[in-house]
């Protein structure tokens, strides 16, 4: 979805989405009644998506329930999520503990439940972080690459130092820092961000030089806007699509990172509640019969990797003028062919 | 399904995850093991191994690390050895007969090895032994009662692990230990010890090739610590024929040993990391031993076919040190408070699956001068934990850490189910997992409020186990604890032969510590072997390790 400020002409005519019956959903109303209009329509147009491409419903379905399941663990979770009880350890699937008990007699079901509130906590922080970080860096690199003189040189080492910290093994990077910045949720997150910042550096980066050269930045510039100005209200902005489409992609990414982290000992502490610490601590029980405590950890966390994949592609197709007038195409067809 | 059923191989969904799990480990076990490697051998004379570790030096006097022991054990022989019994619980296995005998010399039981025969002064001061003679090295070299003063030269020089055996039997210069002809060794303390020839069968206590490690030293390195660390010069059963650290150790039984060749002429001896992946392999046959399973697969292995799995009393004592040097356990009162909050008989049944006993003690409970009656901390009484920590001055309890080796699986759920029964009496337990190749560092620098702590004292002896970690100058006293009243009578102790008032020294250190608690005392573990059901004559050992020379294969 575009953005384009109101105030400039130009923007509305480089809008690549002005042509596009269904970009209405990206330019601001005037009114509250307008506002709501937009929104309703917003809403109808993405239902219609959903039922065209069913698989990002299943997406948008996945990633909701997990958050809700977050936000109310302690309603739904029958068992509290980091008490031992020795008395019920290992003990298979039942009605009293749907998913068993892990090797010290917690209950499994509850510490999944849990577990998102740590899991999503930190993805989504850490990709929070470095989609800012790295859109204002990508930004400012961008802007000024092709000025020449020393803001050039700075973007060219800028770029440079993206190109050493993308060569490192990522997950040994990670764990490097993690043991570096010692281990605990701030350094998760921190570790997240910091390996995360250079793809959003680079994203925003290339949509900023192209976006640079359109009409309504010159004009900006001729008229003597300042630059910081022009980079926070006109060029990031306009060139927020590609980063918005790669958030929920990051996000389930860095959920899986933050799994493996905790599955190699180097995430969040025993007894949290995290998807990937619960396999490791249940994992050596597979060779023994009971694999309740490993398996289902790992299904919760395959599950939700995948739902923000899927959110992540419904986002890149709605965020792509081109793909979604594709899209609208087909659903015309469809429903044409419907009636 | 019940907890007993769940144990069992016969679910078919279990028998395709174990497939893959088998699959999946040897592929990622270093130097993956085919299935058939044991059985390509000649089986009746090659043993196949599945360790946690290969061994890092060949060195007794720098390296503790797994797979050293049993490299030492079986490279290199000492003086003398504790006589065998078999044991009463495991009709398969022997174990060293460590009761006090004060009819025999020195008080123990104990066998020639390369010396053939030894006297004891009446007074505890000197002993005298008597080489065997054509014994060979590894290397050729004949053995003389110069490789005995060489090799205790070498401990006082480099101060190591055998400059710890030298202070605790007082022996502090080179001129005590001497040759008294070609074949007879003696060593001369200035003061009776009690423990001169007691320490003698320890593992770490092995007699090197002095003529072999003359030709290789250099003036940098008088004592052929560089060469040590990847070659043998010894005069035990084997012999080292390879070595890929990481990977694997062969060795060779030797014919010209003056024991006679032993049985299993080839041991193969593999580095298998995860221990699912070791019981895996021994239960498809592809090893014959697999070492330092976790409890469920002990218990899991006793349902296979061809493997055999027994589990011996042994010396192995799990606890956790309180920093007595730190608040709020310089307290003693806390200290007992944290030991009566301490879930031992729950840790017993859930994480070592009865497979271990509540460490009622100080010391392992089968050494001479065990004595539980001062073992108050037997049933958990979290009301009398709590009134404790209030009458201590921390009413509404407080924060602290455990730390806990990250590299030992049974250590994270023993945290966990402390940290939910410390949680009932307002102490909030942070939990601190850290790497294994860390930990014993975080150990010995004794700034850790509570650290998990895994050892065994080598030396059956109510002494050397008191001072080893209740003397107050002990290095690994790692509680900091310190009485000097305890002090006192270890120190006593160490300085008289009369055996009937060194145990009632030692009662009363035992009294002193158990009530002033600078441990969490928690778990006795058994030692377990697990092996193909052929492969008969294994020996537990105080220091617990194995020595393949004991081996042979049923026909």
């Amino acid at each position: 979805m575009t953005h384009i400020s109101d105030d400039d002409a130009d923007a509305r005519a480089t809008n690549p989405d002005a042509s596009d019956p269904d970009a209405h959903v990206g330019r601001r109303p005037s009114t509250i009644g307008g506002r709501a209009q937009v929104f309703l329509q917003g809403f109808r147009f993405l239902l219609a998506v959903l039922r065209a491409r069913p698989m990002f419903a299943v997406g948008y379905g996945i990633v909701v329930s997990v958050i809700v399941m977050a936000i109310f663990a302690p309603l739904i979770a029958p068992y509290p999520p980091e008490t031992a009880n020795p008395t019920d350890f290992l003990q298979p699937p039942s009605w009293r503990h749907l998913l068993g008990t892990d090797a010290t007699g917690m209950d499994i079901f509850s510490r999944i439940i849990y577990a998102p509130r740590i899991d999503l906590t930190i993805a989504i922080a850490g990709t929070a972080i470095s989609a800012v970080v790295g859109s204002l860096i990508g930004a400012t690199v961008g802007y000024y690459q092709e000025v020449g003189g020393a803001p050039s040189f700075f973007s060219g080492v800028v770029m440079r130092s993206a190109d050493v910290l993308q060569a490192f093994p990522v997950f040994v990077f990670a764990i490097a820092l993690v043991a570096i910045f010692g281990q605990s949720l701030q350094s998760i997150i921190a570790a997240i961000a910091f390996l995360n910042i250079p793809i959003y550096l680079r994203l925003m980066r290339s949509q900023v030089m192209s976006i640079r050269r359109m009409r309504f930045v010159e004009a900006s510039y001729v008229a003597g806007t300042p630059d910081r100005f022009i980079i926070l209200r006109h060029v990031i902005p306009n060139s927020m699509a590609p980063v918005l489409a790669q958030l929920s992609v990051n996000i389930g990414w860095s959920v899986l990172l933050t799994a493996g982290l905790s599955f190699v000992g180097a995430g969040v502490v025993a007894p949290t509640p995290e998807w990937g610490s619960m396999i490791a601590m249940g994992f050596q029980n597979i060779i023994t019969g009971q694999w309740w405590p490993s398996v289902f950890p790992g299904i919760a966390l395959a599950v939700t990797v995948f739902g923000f994949a899927l959110v992540g592609a419904s986002v890149e197709v709605l965020a792509d003028p081109a793909r979604r007038r594709a899209l609208s195409g087909n659903m015309r067809q469809h429903r044409a062919k419907e009636s | 399904m019940s907890k007993d059923s769940s144990h069992t191989f016969k679910v078919s969904r279990r028998t395709i995850l174990k497939g893959s799990a088998a699959v999946a480990g040897a592929a990622l076990a270093p130097g993956a093991l085919s299935l058939g490697q044991a059985q390509a051998q000649d089986r009746a004379n090659t043993m196949v191994v599945a360790a946690p570790a290969t061994p890092q030096s060949l060195d007794s006097e720098y390296d503790v690390s797994l797979g050293t022991f049993e490299a030492v054990a079986c490279l290199y022989d000492g003086l003398v050895a504790f006589e065998k019994k078999p044991d009463a619980g495991v009709p398969t296995a022997s174990r060293e007969d460590i009761t006090d005998y004060p009819d025999k010399p020195g008080g123990v039981n104990l066998v020639g090895k390369l010396a053939e025969s030894w006297e004891v002064d009446p007074n505890g001061t000197s002993v005298k032994f008597h080489m065997r003679k054509g014994v060979k090295s590894n290397w050729g070299n004949e053995l003389t009662a110069e490789d005995v003063v060489w090799t205790w030269h070498r401990k006082l020089a480099l101060g190591a692990i055998g400059g710890f055996y030298c202070n605790t039997i007082d022996l502090t210069r080179p001129e005590q230990v001497k040759a008294e002809g070609s074949h007879t060794v003696s060593f001369n303390l200035d003061n009776p010890n009690p423990l001169l020839l007691k320490l003698q069968p320890n593992l770490y206590n092995p007699i090197y090739d002095s003529t072999k490690l003359k030709e290789v030293a250099t003036d940098e390195d008088p004592w052929g610590r560089s060469f040590l660390e990847n070659n043998s010069a010894g005069f035990g059963p084997y012999e080292l024929a390879s070595l890929v650290r990481g990977q694997q150790a062969v060795y060779k039984g030797r014919a010209d040993y003056y024991g006679g060749k032993p049985a299993m002429e080839n041991v193969i001896f593999k580095e298998v990391p995860t221990s699912a992946n070791r019981a895996q392999l021994l239960q498809g046959g592809a090893v014959d031993i697999a070492q330092y399973l976790q409890p469920l697969e002990i218990i899991a292995l006793r349902n296979a076919p061809n493997v055999a799995v027994e589990t011996i009393q042994a010396t192995f004592m799990i606890w956790i040190e309180l920093n007595a040097k730190m608040e709020p356990f310089d307290s003693i009162d806390v200290r007992r408070a944290m030991n009566f909050a301490f879930p031992q008989e729950q840790i017993v049944k859930t994480v070592f699956q009865d497979l271990a006993s509540p460490l009622t003690a100080c010391m392992p409970d089968l050494y001479p001068g065990y004595n539980d009656d001062y073992w108050e901390y037997g049933k958990q009484d979290l009301d009398l934990a709590r009134e404790l920590i209030k009458g201590a001055g921390h009413g509404d309890g407080f924060t602290t850490s455990l730390s806990y080796n990250a590299g030992d699986p049974v250590q994270e759920p023993m945290a966990i189910l402390y940290q939910s029964a410390l949680r009932e009496i307002g102490v909030n337990l942070e939990l601190n997992k850290i790497p294994a190749a860390t930990f014993y560092n975080n150990v010995s620098e004794r700034k850790q409020p509570m650290i998990f702590y895994v050892d065994s004292p080598w030396c059956p002896d109510p002494g050397y186990s008191m001072n080893l970690y209740f003397h107050s100058k002990s290095f690994i006293n790692y509680s900091n604890y310190e009485n000097a009243r305890v002090d006192e009578l270890i120190d006593g102790a160490a300085k008289t032969n009369d055996q009937a008032a060194r145990l009632e020294m030692m009662d009363e250190v035992q009294k002193h510590v158990m009530r002033e608690a600078p441990w969490v005392f928690g778990i006795s573990p058994g030692y377990t072997m697990a092996r193909s059901k052929d492969l008969m004559g294994w020996t537990y050992y105080t220091s617990n390790n194995m020595r393949f020379q004991d081996f042979y294969r049923a026909s």
